[in-house]
């Protein structure tokens, strides 16, 4: 087959199912990205253009245009199964797996990435003093930092949205909760750095305990030293009358102690605590576990 | 007359040592019958990683990518296997056509970039990278061992490539990496904290091909600025007022310059028609020109 210059061999998002050898000209793979289009290969004569595509068929990630007039030859799945059937079946094996190991690499690959630009996201999340932010610019500001395509910045501020840490009203992100997001990231970037768990993310024994205490305080708590509280002896028996049915004693709480969440005053016999860090601290620990199950739809 | 040479056919009883890592060879193995186990060897320990079956192969990388096996292969029963070597997989590559070889080369290749990827910065470009986590971090002075780790985690740039950078843009004279006594460890230190501010608007610049505003300015309209700082007007003017004000400053400037501070931004018209200066631009404006000659020497 014969193409002119500037005549495109396909376009991006176009369905292939062929293997095009170049024999004579030359070629140029291009993508769009950020509204830019980005050139990502050139094709000299002998080239193969859209290998991936031939046993299976895909849709092309990349356009192909040529750059001088160019000739090319076409190769279908039929060709291959064609060559294959007179050679050894170990051969034809060794073809699939190639096939297979490549699709399943992209796989990996896009995941991985996907996964890697997370902490990217929370930081500029966390960071960026608008609370109103273009998304635009933030997609381009993802991409300076970490690569991050388009498409994931796309996904991840929707996974945002769905943890509610933002919203997003048309081209832009209203930041809700940076001070979570800015917890999250700092819970990642510790047990990244640390090789250990943050001291913000709780057992379910302590994030039981501080949804009791939270509840009692909407009944029964009261203020202490710009602190709410609560009576010991109350949220004790409340605690054992729970669906929890656990049974509370001073050391009961001494790990939250530890922590700087929760605190015991020994003389009035009283808890207390920032009830609006136990809240984000409860909020973190219900998003925190679901960061780890996350994956590119 | 090409002649096909065959892989070879084994047949193992369990427990036989297919393959050991310690002494490598390039080899392609299928399994025909049976089962074959891959074990992580660490010391005296064996590390189960996976079974191979009926069809499964193993050493694809160590035939075409010359990658060899990393672990021990050991029949788990009596099994059957074929092995492909350099010289039968030439031999076989000999009867098919070019184009089949080249894919075979291609889609290994291809591959092998994709898993190289995980070990590469995502990061276009490094230094841009960096100044935008820099600028983040809005403090005079940083740990560099966090800032070597956190920005790994953020963009997987190894500590080496990263301290280059910082090195970098240390011989620049943009910040300093410092050790306040021995006992301490270094932290990065940011002379004029505004640097980090500038340098983003110079890469931004530079990326989006448009001209880094500072730039742009004349001697007469920095001139203007720089006595402007030193006599500053913090409450919204009128046109007038304001041109009248700079004038008196620097009896050179015009319509022409008030109107060009406008246009990149220096001095805003608020809703009410009045006039304010935008101070943090002017300043990093100035900044930006004190360190021009570093600045035009960057290449991104």
């Amino acid at each position: 087959m014969k193409l002119n210059k500037g005549e495109y061999l396909f376009k991006e998002g176009d369905f292939n199912n062929r293997l095009y050898v170049l024999q004579k000209g030359l070629l140029k793979a291009h993508r769009l990205e950020f509204g830019k289009t980005r050139e990502v290969e050139t094709y000299l004569p002998g080239s193969l253009i859209a290998e991936e595509t031939l046993l299976e068929g895909k849709r092309l990630l990349y356009s192909v245009q040529a750059s001088v007039d160019s000739e090319l030859y076409a190769l279908d799945s039929k060709n291959l199964q064609k060559v294959l059937a007179k050679e050894p079946k170990w051969f034809s094996s060794l073809i699939r797996f190639l096939f297979n190991r490549y699709d399943e690499t992209i796989i990996v690959t896009e995941q991985y990435e996907f996964i890697r630009a997370l902490p990217a996201v929370l930081y500029l999340l966390a960071n960026l003093e608008e609370e109103l932010v273009d998304i635009k610019q933030f997609s381009q500001k993802l991409y300076t930092l970490n690569g991050v395509s388009l498409e994931n910045t796309q996904e991840l501020l929707s996974l945002m949205e769905s943890f509610g840490l933002i919203q997003i009203k048309e081209s832009v992100i209203l930041k809700k909760k940076t001070k979570l997001i800015a917890m999250l990231y700092e819970a990642l970037l510790f047990r990244a750095i640390h090789k250990d768990i943050s001291k913000h993310i709780l057992s379910i024994t302590e994030q039981l305990l501080l949804q009791l205490f939270v509840e009692l305080c909407k009944k029964e708590g009261f203020c202490f030293n710009e602190y709410t509280a609560l009576h010991l002896k109350s949220f004790a028996e409340k605690a054992k009358e729970s669906s929890l049915g656990i049974s509370i004693r001073i050391n009961s709480i001494s790990p939250l102690e530890q922590k700087q969440i929760l605190f015991y005053e020994s003389e009035q016999d009283v808890i207390y605590g920032d009830i609006d860090y136990i809240l984000l601290l409860l909020e973190l620990n219900s998003i925190y576990p679901q960061l780890d199950k996350i994956k590119k739809l | 007359m090409k002649k096909r040479i065959p892989p070879v056919q084994k047949c193992v009883q369990a427990g036989f040592v297919v393959y050991s890592p310690e002494t490598p060879i390039k080899q392609l193995l299928i399994v025909e019958e049976g089962c074959l186990g891959a074990f992580q060897c660490e010391s005296r320990s064996h590390k189960a990683v996976f079974e191979l079956r009926k069809g499964d192969m193993i050493g694809v990388a160590s035939l075409l990518e010359k990658e060899a096996i990393p672990w021990k292969i050991i029949a788990l029963e009596e099994s059957k296997y074929c092995v492909v070597n350099e010289e039968s997989m030439e031999s076989q590559l000999s009867f098919v056509p070019v184009w089949l070889v080249a894919l075979i080369k291609s889609l290994s290749m291809r591959t092998r970039e994709l898993k190289s990827l995980k070990k590469k910065t995502p990061a276009p470009h490094l230094l841009h990278s960096l100044t935008l986590y820099l600028f983040h971090q809005k403090q005079e002075a940083l740990e560099l061992d966090r800032v070597l780790k956190e920005f790994s985690f953020l963009t997987r740039a190894t500590a080496t490539v990263t301290l280059q950078a910082l090195r970098y843009l240390e011989n620049k004279g943009f910040l300093k990496l410092k050790k306040q006594s021995e006992s301490q460890s270094t932290h990065i230190v940011f002379p004029e904290p505004l640097i980090t501010a500038v340098l983003l608007d110079f890469w931004d610049a530079k990326q989006s091909k448009n001209q880094f505003f500072p730039f742009q300015l004349s001697d007469t309209e920095l001139s203007c600025l720089e006595s402007f700082l030193k006599s500053p007007v913090d409450f919204p003017m009128e046109s007038a007022g304001y041109l009248q004000w700079l004038q008196d400053l620097t009896p050179s400037i015009s319509v022409k310059e008030w109107i060009h501070f406008q246009s990149l931004g220096l001095f805003f018209q608020k809703e009410d028609g009045t006039f304010q200066a935008d101070f943090y631009k002017i300043e990093k404006a100035l900044l930006a020109i004190r360190h021009a000659p570093s600045l035009r020497k960057i290449i991104l």
